[in-house]
């Protein structure tokens, strides 16, 4: 991973510093609280239901078992023993006091972590694939352009104060799309061109929330080195013409639309016709030198272990299906790539202890070289663990509950915090994800559904992405009482849509009885080896629909 | 006044800041409204008294680059400190049409917001009142690294 050099300590360093200033004069009544906002947000300190809530980076979804027993210590010193991993690969704790974030930032500061623009109307964490750089079909590795695009965008002079929050996600997979890039504010797709140059499909104006919309192609292929300025370029545009009028309407997926995406992409273009091989170009002296951090570890000379596999298979058919879920290949013969569930029945999808995290990185020192990544689905992954190992590795993970072997499945639910914690909430979404859960408890029959994403939000936002959930739950306020509205068909992947509205929303416990039909209805219809979301596509939601108001009323 | 901040230092403001619609002072250096001053600009031009032009939130840095060379003082208004146009407003005018004289910052902005726009070209702040101007001084230079170019230094990583 990414290590600091000076220039990079002294930044987050002084940037400790600099919140500590700011927040001793808000506590001295010099700074207002609606002028105080911009600047605790773009620090990640929300004021929430509670307390305050701090959403800290995990910058492309990478973590070291030094940084992960780091965050166990502070949420034992400051908050409740426990944080929450985000769907945007960031950790948030819920309860710290405000006079306390400084030092947990200046914390954090010493093990190389931050949580610079995690919140604000600015360039936000960029995200990834959670497999990146172990992948076996990958066109390069994503995270060198993800670090050179962390670096760009931290402390960025001129898009500090935007319309509203802008998010970039990358992705480096021909066949698949786990970082959900055509979702994002612009959506960089690592590509060759006919010359096998590497460079960048760019999508812009992709989101959820209100409007939920697909990112829109700007550019087929946007040579390497070029990468910063065409950001530049993409985010003047925006700056100067987005709206700021009214919030619902800022982001810059509004923009696109009201443009249309042709004349957008002119704009674009005419901007960066100045800026393109100015400052901000990249040298490949520079590609090289943040590329070194990311090259493969001393990978040992292995075979892949399928006879010991097949034995342990065999013998523990609990082994098998957590195999089966749990564990993705590896680019390199003899190891594999292992989740561990944050998604245990009884925990709030994404919570993780004290106690947890410590042993998640313990299991990363023993079994993955140290390392961790956090995904969009709400887990943590040990990406290079040897298959001779995984046994074992099983083993261990199961006494922290880590081992549930549901990955991928309906109740791998993505979920925001909900009403539980969020002001911004209409509704609880963790109570839902666990009626869920509950329902669902037969591992044979999850297996047998197959791959399902349910995505649950507590409202409007999306920060459960619930429109691009195969089923999604979105919390809505109806007179005070809290409702869930179901869609059916969204798509986070290659395929990326947008989910359609089943019908009129339910009361919470009237939720996990409308999946079960929703199930139901799958089951009746599917051919063989046919995906839930795959049905949904062939036979429309009618028949979903037709079912479960049919049985509700 | 003493809410003006130049060269790193508290400055005497020696400009007054014309208003859409204020009396317009008969002597000393103004700063009027951009649409004023292009109504009449051969008249402003030829007055031989130092004139500087004011851009509201929707004027763009376009609207001003044919009198560049004759303006010595360009200032952004900034409708709420929120409201980031000026930064880009501010390169625009120093990086693409090579503006030589003084960007002002002027409005409702932070004292927070200073090095910010020092980074974008910006080198003038006519703070909200005194006690920010105080502040504003102290927060110039918060971070001694900088990632990206800026009007004021080229990417750190031509550096490394």
């Amino acid at each position: 991973m990414y290590l600091y050099d000076s220039f990079d300590q002294k930044v987050v360093d002084e940037r400790v510093d600099q919140f500590k200033e700011q927040t001793e004069r808000y506590l001295d009544g010099k700074i207002a609280d609606d002028e105080f906002l911009p600047l605790r947000l773009q620090n990640g300190l929300y004021i929430q239901r509670h307390a305050p809530m701090l959403r800290i980076a995990i910058p492309y979804g990478l973590l070291s078992s030094r940084q992960l027993n780091r965050l166990a210590d502070l949420t034992d010193q400051y908050d409740k023993g426990y944080a929450h991993f985000t769907t945007r690969q960031n950790v948030q704790f819920n309860w710290p006091a405000l006079e306390d974030v400084p030092d947990i930032l200046a914390d954090l500061a010493a093990v190389q972590m931050h949580a610079i623009q995690t919140s604000g109307n600015c360039i936000r964490n960029t995200t990834t694939d959670q497999f990146a750089g172990i992948s076996q079909n990958e066109i390069a590795d994503p995270r060198p352009w993800c670090e050179l695009i962390r670096q760009w965008s931290t402390l960025h002079p001129e898009f500090a104060f935007l319309p509203r929050k802008f998010k970039i996600a990358v992705n480096a997979s021909p066949d698949s799309d786990r970082a959900a890039v055509r979702f994002h504010d612009i959506g960089l797709e690592l590509v060759h061109n006919d010359t096998g140059e590497i460079g960048f499909r760019v999508f812009v104006g992709g989101g959820l929330g209100r409007t939920p919309l697909v990112g829109q192609n700007v550019r087929e292929f946007l040579p390497s080195k070029h990468l910063l300025t065409y950001l530049d370029a993409i985010l003047r545009v925006y700056n100067l013409s987005g709206r700021r009028d009214n919030k619902f309407k800022a982001r810059i997926k509004i923009l696109v639309k009201a443009l249309g995406v042709d004349a957008f992409r002119d704009r674009v273009e005419i901007e960066w016709s100045h800026l393109k091989d100015g400052a901000g170009t990249l040298s490949d002296t520079e590609i090289a030198r943040v590329a070194r951090h990311f090259v493969d570890p001393e990978y040992a000379d292995l075979n892949d272990a399928d006879t010991l596999l097949t034995e342990q298979k065999a013998s523990y058919p609990g082994f098998n299906r957590w195999l089966e879920r749990n564990v993705t290949k590896h680019k390199r013969p003899g190891y594999a790539a292992v989740t561990l569930s944050l998604k245990k029945v009884g925990n709030a999808p994404g919570d993780c202890t004290s106690r947890q995290m410590r042993a998640a990185a313990q299991l990363a020192d023993d079994y993955s070289l140290g390392g961790l990544r956090v995904s969009h689905e709400q887990n943590l992954i040990l990406a290079d663990v040897r298959q001779n190992h995984l046994f074992d590795l099983w083993e261990a993970a199961k006494l922290s509950g880590f081992a549930t072997p549901t990955i991928g499945t309906l109740t791998d639910v993505i979920c925001c915090p909900g009403g539980d914690y969020c002001a911004l909430a209409n509704a609880k979404s963790i109570p839902i994800a666990e009626a869920i859960q509950v329902r669902f408890d037969d591992l044979d029959y999850l297996f047998d559904l197959g791959d399902i994403d349910l995505n649950i939000s507590g409202c409007m936002n999306a920060c459960g992405h619930h429109h691009i959930g195969n089923i999604g739950i979105l919390g809505v306020d109806k007179k005070g009482k809290e409702f869930y509205q179901v869609s059916l068909g969204g798509d986070s992947g290659v395929n990326a849509r947008v989910g359609k509205i089943l019908g009129p929303s339910f009361k919470a416990d009237e939720v996990p009885a409308v999946v079960d039909t929703v199930i139901q209805v799958y089951i009746d219809n599917r051919r063989p080896d046919e995906a839930f979301i795959d049905t949904v596509e062939r036979i429309g939601i009618g028949p979903f629909k037709e079912r479960v108001y049919a049985k509700s009323h | 006044m003493q809410n003006l901040i130049k060269d790193n230092q508290h400055q005497h403001d020696r400009w007054t800041l014309v208003e859409n619609d204020a009396p317009i002072p008969a002597t000393g250096p103004i700063i009027l409204p951009l649409a004023l001053y292009r109504v009449q600009k051969f008249e402003w031009d030829a007055a031989g008294r130092d004139i500087g032009v004011w851009l509201n939130d929707e004027q763009m840095a376009e609207d001003v680059t044919d009198s560049l060379n004759r303006l010595p003082l360009i200032a952004l208004r900034f409708p709420k400190f929120a409201d980031g146009r000026g930064f880009s407003k501010a390169r625009l005018l120093r990086e693409r049409y090579g503006y030589q004289g003084e960007i002002r910052a002027i409005g409702d902005f932070l004292p927070d917001q200073v090095f910010y726009m020092g980074r974008c070209g910006i080198d003038a702040y006519a703070c909200r009142n005194n006690e920010e101007a105080n502040i504003a001084l102290t927060l110039l230079t918060p971070f001694t690294v900088h990632y990206q170019s800026g009007t004021d230094s080229t990417p750190l990583f031509e550096r490394r």
